[in-house]
């Protein structure tokens, strides 16, 4: 039986007015070239010189199309509804008059100029992390005019946020970031198409968010997220602008892309869990993920343009205390797991487990404690030692009296100072910091330990009025 | 009388400068157009072709599939367009024209539009400006897909 090869109404002149011919080719090359020798003049119409199809002409076997089975080679069974369709596609102009005035200064550089701002208009990126370094990127890329801004992030917006996370305002405390952002970006900028992914970003979800994009600006706070954006953006072949800080350093590079090195060529594993602190332990200048995260946004940017040199092999360090800035050379690892010559990474793995970050039901060598519980233990008479672990200044705002104070980052120095035989409670602002040393001291066999629950906020909300919550 | 065409008369000339077509056509793709917008919308017309002119006798509404710019572009699904020369064969018709609204901005054809129209076709774009359709006009590439030729639309009153 042969196949039906159906003609567009447009091009039925040149059939003689038949709306489909019999054909009996194997592939999409053969029944073109019956349609061809039945009717010549069509030939021009829907294909190139150089043979390819053009570019407003689809071929459709059995409604799917033939682009994604091979093309002019793809096969066609007997008895198969081959047709010929229009791309069928407008729209009102690349720029309107209103983009022409927003966009000028980016017109007048030769380097951007109308087309310059058209790439950028039919660009997609995807910010991960609304926060410190997602502010500034978000901010800029959609002024720049950026068509598609993904964002994934599932937090709300918190007070102690607004020292570095430009993007926020007091109004929307206590609110979804990314929901604030939306509103934020769209007074900035109306033209943008903006796709919230409220979300954690997971081993599950990650390709399916990250295949929609041209470009990922990394913005993250953590390491398996880290490790999972680069690993999602090596499968899928997707620009990586990595930007990092902590305290008053700054990271910022390129990777995966044109052949430059990945995260992973650069640390192939993760640093031990809980001993690098993150921004909320440790601390951030808050202009520092300002000045990172608008240098991933001029990245982003030049990567669409296709102009200039990019941070690609290159690794920038910035010290904001010396302002220094410190350029390092980086290759590509042929050996690397995720993107070298026989990559073990094919998939997306457990990050968490890879960053040795257990998740916490799964692991209880430590009990959690309430304020009140506390306050009954030291009423009874019990005595567990509390270590208080956050940093010195704090400890002028609010302590428990007879507290040890190490801040947590000494705590692996000062493992001497304690007694894994004796009780100890361990507190820090809110219970998180001290969450992480109740999992390091239990992982060091550490008999009794226990958590205070919130913190010693909570105890001053609970227990002692006369102390501070901040 | 003037829809009363014989089919086998069809001529697919490259001059054609007429569309005609009903006022109920004309109503049905500016309300498309005005209920669409703030986005595009897009449909064909199905009809008949004949000398120069063609014949527009039923409007179907297509969905815009595209995901995002949905002000600033469309993308008709394959598949309808399938669906649109089924229906069109069944009734012995033929696909005329591809309508599209231009939200906020003139009936001008883009040259995104260009870059992505064929020969033979009427491209009618209405400007739907504050959700208002304020006016259309019909257009043709001409044969090297240079630039796009205005041509005429009349309206005709359906035969009963």
């Amino acid at each position: 039986m042969a196949s039906i090869l159906k003609i567009p109404s447009p091009l039925r002149r040149f059939t003689n007015g038949e709306a489909s011919i019999e054909v009996n080719g194997n592939s999409v090359n053969k029944v073109l070239e019956e349609l061809f020798n039945a009717h010549p003049d069509i030939k021009g119409h829907l294909i190139e010189e150089n043979g390819n199809l053009r570019n407003f002409v689809n071929i459709f076997i059995n409604g799917e199309d033939v682009r994604q089975k091979g093309g002019l080679d793809a096969e066609v069974l007997e008895g198969s509804d081959v047709r010929i369709i229009p791309s069928i596609a407008g729209g009102s102009g690349k720029l309107s008059p209103e983009e022409f005035i927003r966009y000028s200064r980016h017109l007048s550089l030769p380097e951007v100029g109308i087309e310059g701002q058209t790439k950028i208009k039919s660009s997609k990126v995807l910010v991960i992390g609304a926060g410190g370094l997602g502010s500034p990127v978000s901010l800029y890329l959609a002024a720049a005019g950026i068509g598609t801004i993904g964002m994934v992030d599932f937090d709300i917006v918190d007070e102690s946020n607004l020292q570095r996370q430009v993007l926020f305002g007091m109004d929307q405390i206590g609110k979804s970031k990314l929901e604030s952002a939306k509103e934020r970006l769209t007074n900035l900028n109306p033209h943008t198409n903006y796709i919230l992914h409220e979300t954690a970003l997971s081993s599950e979800n990650a390709l399916d968010i990250i295949k929609d994009y041209d470009i990922v600006v990394d913005g993250t706070d953590n390491f398996p997220t880290r490790y999972l954006v680069n690993d999602a953006c090596v499968i899928l072949n997707k620009p990586n602008v990595y930007g990092s800080i902590y305290r008053f350093d700054g990271q910022i590079s390129v990777f995966n892309h044109e052949n430059g090195p990945c995260y992973r060529c650069l640390y192939p594993s993760p640093p031990p869990p809980n001993l690098v602190p993150s921004c909320a332990e440790g601390g951030v200048l808050g202009v520092l993920p300002g000045i990172i995260g608008t240098m991933q946004a001029n990245e982003a940017l030049k990567l669409i343009l296709g102009i200039g040199d990019l941070m690609v092999n290159r690794f920038l360090l910035f010290d904001a205390l010396t302002f220094e800035f410190n350029e390092l050379k980086i290759h590509k690892n042929n050996d690397c797991v995720s993107c070298g010559d026989n990559p073990s990474i094919t998939k997306l793995i457990d990050y968490k487990q890879f960053c040795g970050i257990e998740s916490v039901n799964e692991k209880v060598a430590f009990s959690e404690l309430e304020a009140t519980e506390l306050q009954q233990q030291l009423d009874n008479g019990a005595s567990p030692i509390i270590i208080d672990v956050r940093e010195d200044f704090e400890l002028e705002i609010s302590k428990i009296e007879g507290s040890l104070h190490i801040p947590m980052n000494q705590i692996p120095n000062r493992l001497n100072e304690l007694n894994p035989e004796n009780d100890y409670v361990i507190i820090c602002r809110t219970g998180v910091r001290s969450l992480q040393i109740c999992e390091f001291l239990s992982n060091q066999n550490f008999r009794s330990i226990a958590n205070l629950s919130g913190g010693i906020n909570e105890w001053a909300k609970k227990v002692d009025s006369s102390l501070p919550v901040y | 009388m003037i829809l009363e065409i014989d089919i086998l008369a069809q001529d697919f000339g490259d001059n054609m400068t007429t569309i005609h077509i009903t006022k109920k056509i004309e109503e049905q793709f500016k309300l498309h157009g005005e209920n669409e917008y703030p986005h595009e919308c897009c449909g064909f017309i199905l009809g008949h072709f004949k000398n120069k002119e063609s014949y527009g006798l039923e409007y179907i509404p297509a969905t815009n599939v595209k995901e995002e710019n949905r002000e600033r572009r469309f993308l008709i699904d394959p598949q309808s367009y399938q669906n649109a020369e089924d229906t069109a064969d069944e009734k012995g018709l033929s696909v005329i024209s591809i309508v599209h609204s231009h939200p906020d901005h003139p009936h001008k054809p883009s040259d995104f539009d260009r870059d992505h129209a064929w020969p033979g076709f009427s491209y009618i774009i209405i400007s739907v400006q504050k959700g208002k359709a304020v006016s259309y006009r019909s257009w043709q590439l001409n044969q090297n897909r240079e630039s796009f030729i205005k041509e005429n639309i009349k309206i005709v009153e359906e035969k009963k």
